[in-house]
């Protein structure tokens, strides 16, 4: 008899697999929370109103008082910015749909409360207390608008390190589901989703925040100048909580070479350095930067409630000193640190520049704000400092502010300069 | 000059007044003037002619000039080429010439000027005259090439942090040099042209020195802004200072290659260098009024040693700032 030849024997153990072992066993919970549940969720549709199309997606659930509805700010942000483009719709499961009005936001936190046109599901319940780490939890929405969705995923805690609280999920939530459910076996709502970072590490808003929403927030539709009154003073409350979070204590530094330089500011502001030799240009680099984990979205072309910040110390062995502050010159102040903004939302930089004798340390700096044009009183600010001490060594710091008020951004700055200092 | 005293006119009718014959070339340039004192003279290519002319479209007895009656008439004697009026459409077989009047024949020109007519002041040797005759000095050319060699290099250095070679400089100085000599060669073009010279020497000098004053200014001004903490100033101070240099090497390129009168042409090289320096720099100002996300600055960065005034302090310098918070309300509430 012939034997198999050896080639086939990987094929054929594979077939056997196939055979013998069973299927991926379906959860039994899975299917029971998405047959419970499916029809306390809806797509959420910003329909572009000269198209009369949709512009955008994401998915919303039934909460608090009889058709609300609560889903992402970033799904529906264009009512917001621009009403008179857009409008929103809900599709139901069963085909059920119909126009939405926006009734508050939270900004801050990525959320937004819609109301029906009448058409009513009972609410979702809202989970009062965390889930311990490692619970099985399922979130809901309509990814890529191919339909409802359950994805079956483990809960893994609160972001240590967010300026912006989230819970860590761990499950495939992809572009479409943002606004959507995340469940407990009880059907409760923990989380919201909300944004994800690949490889099924994936962001929820704490339900606490739709709890302040549904029970805060009032029940007619609210103009558009309101809105922004309110965005406005929901991002003034928290650059002002994020500032006394900052500066409760000393400004902690870092120091490099002779040069002292604020380091990370809190827990939530996350650092990396490195260092580098350029040998063609004959210059070397030693790089601190830090940043915020996390940003506030207002449109698609603007973020704000941001800190980024960083330190380069530059030297050179073989150049003189014109040549070398010429390189500095020629190397700018900003290349990854620009903030987005277009000219709808914010207005163009001014700017300033000057010595500035700090301490032990003088400085050249320049300092650019620009304002925000619907967000009255918030701010944006751009510094830029030059050490000036030593003809082939310099300090070269940018620090970028998004979201203050103009108290605060001054504020702010002042403490960062006032942290420099250099010993020889 | 030659006269006509002994060629012996033909008297056909009263005398004109005595003048002169002018020959010019096809571009307007005189090739030979001749004193008309009345009679008869004849103007072809021939050897026994009064007035000869070595145009070879011009025939051996082409016209003749003679007066008539007071007149001054200009006769064809049945010429191949013929004889034109300027435009060249008319041909003419017999014609009034009127003073200061052009005839074209061959491919020369005739006119006739009475011999009290006003010529135009003598042009200014510029290269003889005051500081301009330093200019076409043997040395000069030479040192404003070593001025300007050792510029552009130092700017090439100065704008690189690589180590750059004798080869590798010189390799990138072949443009820069190449330019200077177009612009000395246009400007020596244009003085052939106008004053028959072209000194392509001195104006090779005058592009050369423009050159090293332009690398002086561009390395100056900044320095200077830098030391005394005016660097919103040094854009502006910059600018000035490359129209004034620009507008100066203008002015002595035209006072070598043209004739106009000195206000006209200080006049004319401000305006030109104005434009030439001015209209990227409207280009650049307006795009810096359009919108961008980036703050628009240029960093003005130089070595510690050379700053000469005193810094603020933190607080002064976040005070002055509030000026910035008015601008942006101005600039939203527009």
């Amino acid at each position: 008899m012939n034997s198999i030849p050896q080639r086939l024997i990987p094929i054929a153990c594979l077939f056997l697999l196939a055979v013998v072992v069973p299927a991926w066993p379906q959860s039994a919970d899975t299917a029971e929370v998405y047959a419970t549940w499916r029809d306390r969720i809806v797509q959420i549709q910003v329909i572009d109103r000269q198209a009369d199309s949709k512009a955008g997606i994401g998915s919303g659930f039934f909460a608090g008082q009889p058709g609300w509805i609560v889903t992402n700010y970033h799904v529906i942000a264009e009512l917001v910015n621009e009403p008179g483009r857009y409008r929103s719709r809900y599709l139901a499961e069963g085909g059920k749909e119909g126009d939405l009005q926006l009734l508050a936001v939270d900004a801050v936190h990525d959320l937004a409360l819609l109301k029906t046109d009448g058409f009513e599901r009972k609410a979702l319940a809202l989970a009062t207390n965390g889930p311990p780490k490692g619970t099985r939890l399922w979130s809901l929405g309509y990814p890529f608008d191919i339909g409802l969705t359950i994805v079956e995923g483990t809960y893994n805690g609160r972001l240590e390190k967010s300026l912006y609280e989230k819970l860590h999920f761990t499950g495939s939530i992809n572009p479409g589901m943002s606004g959507g459910p995340t469940l407990n076996d009880n059907g409760e709502v923990v989380g919201i989703n909300v944004s994800t970072a690949g490889n099924q590490v994936s962001f929820l808003v704490p339900v606490q925040y739709v709890e302040q929403l549904v029970s805060v927030y009032g029940l007619d539709a609210v103009s558009e100048e309101s809105l922004n009154l309110s965005v406005a003073d929901q991002l003034l409350d928290n650059q002002q909580q994020i500032l006394d979070r900052l500066f409760a204590d000393a400004v902690p530094v870092t120091r490099l070479n002779g040069y002292s330089a604020p380091a990370g500011l809190a827990s939530f502001i996350n650092c990396w350095g490195n260092s580098s030799e350029d040998e063609e240009n004959n210059l070397s680099f030693v790089l601190y930067r830090c940043q915020s984990n996390d940003d506030i979205y207002l449109s698609t072309s603007l973020k704000t409630g941001i800190i980024r910040y960083q330190h380069e110390l530059i030297s050179t062995d073989s150049l003189g000193a014109m040549r070398f502050y010429r390189q500095l010159e020629k190397r700018g102040y900003y290349p990854r640190l620009r903030l987005d903004g277009d000219e709808q939302s914010v207005s163009n930089y001014k700017c300033q520049d000057g010595f500035v004798d700090q301490a032990t340390l003088p400085l050249k700096v320049t300092y650019c704000v620009r304002s925000y044009r619907k967000l009255a009183g918030l701010y944006d600010g751009f510094l830029s400092t030059t050490s000036l001490v030593d003809n082939r060594e310099a300090l070269q710091s940018t620090l970028v502010l998004a979201g203050f008020s103009w108290d605060n951004l001054n504020l702010f700055f002042k403490r960062f300069l006032e942290a420099y200092s250099w010993q020889p | 000059m030659a006269t006509l005293n002994e060629a012996a006119p033909q008297t056909t009718g009263t005398d004109v007044k005595p003048g002169v014959i002018e020959i010019l070339n096809r571009s307007g340039q005189v090739l030979q003037r001749i004193h008309y004192h009345g009679g008869e003279v004849r103007v072809g290519r021939a050897y026994d002619n009064d007035i000869i002319i070595g145009d070879p479209y011009v025939c051996p007895h082409h016209l003749t000039i003679r007066s008539e009656q007071g007149r001054l008439v200009l006769v064809d004697l049945d010429s191949v080429n013929g004889t034109w009026n300027m435009k060249g459409r008319v041909r003419l077989n017999k014609v009034q010439l009127c003073e200061g009047e052009r005839v074209q024949f061959g491919h020369s020109q005739l006119r006739f000027r009475p011999i009290d007519s006003s010529v135009v002041p003598a042009w200014r040797d510029t290269a003889r005259l005051g500081l301009f005759h330093l200019l076409g000095k043997p040395w000069m050319l030479p040192l404003a090439t070593v001025l300007c060699i050792t510029a552009l290099s130092l700017e090439k250095l100065l704008d690189s942090s690589k180590a750059l070679g004798p080869g590798v400089l010189a390799s990138q100085l072949v443009y820069p040099l190449l330019g200077i000599m177009v612009w000395a060669g246009f400007w020596s073009l244009l003085n052939r042209l106008i004053a028959h010279r072209g000194y392509f020497n001195v104006h090779l000098a005058i592009a050369a020195l423009a050159v090293v004053a332009l690398f002086v200014n561009a390395q100056a001004v900044p320095l200077m802004g830098f030391a005394l903490g005016w660097s919103s100033l040094v854009g502006w101070l910059k600018i000035l200072g490359q129209i004034a240099i620009l507008g100066l090497a203008l002015f002595t390129h035209m006072q070598f290659a043209t004739h106009g009168r000195t206000r006209a042409q200080a006049f004319g090289s401000g305006v030109l260098a104005t434009l030439l320096i001015g209209a990227p720099m409207l280009g650049e100002l307006l795009q810096r009024n359009e919108f961008s996300s980036l703050p628009k600055l240029d960093p003005l960065l130089k070595p510690p040693v050379t700053r000469l005034v005193n810094g603020a302090s933190v607080e002064d310098f976040f005070l002055r700032a509030e000026n910035l918070r008015e601008e942006l309300e101005k600039d939203v509430s527009e």
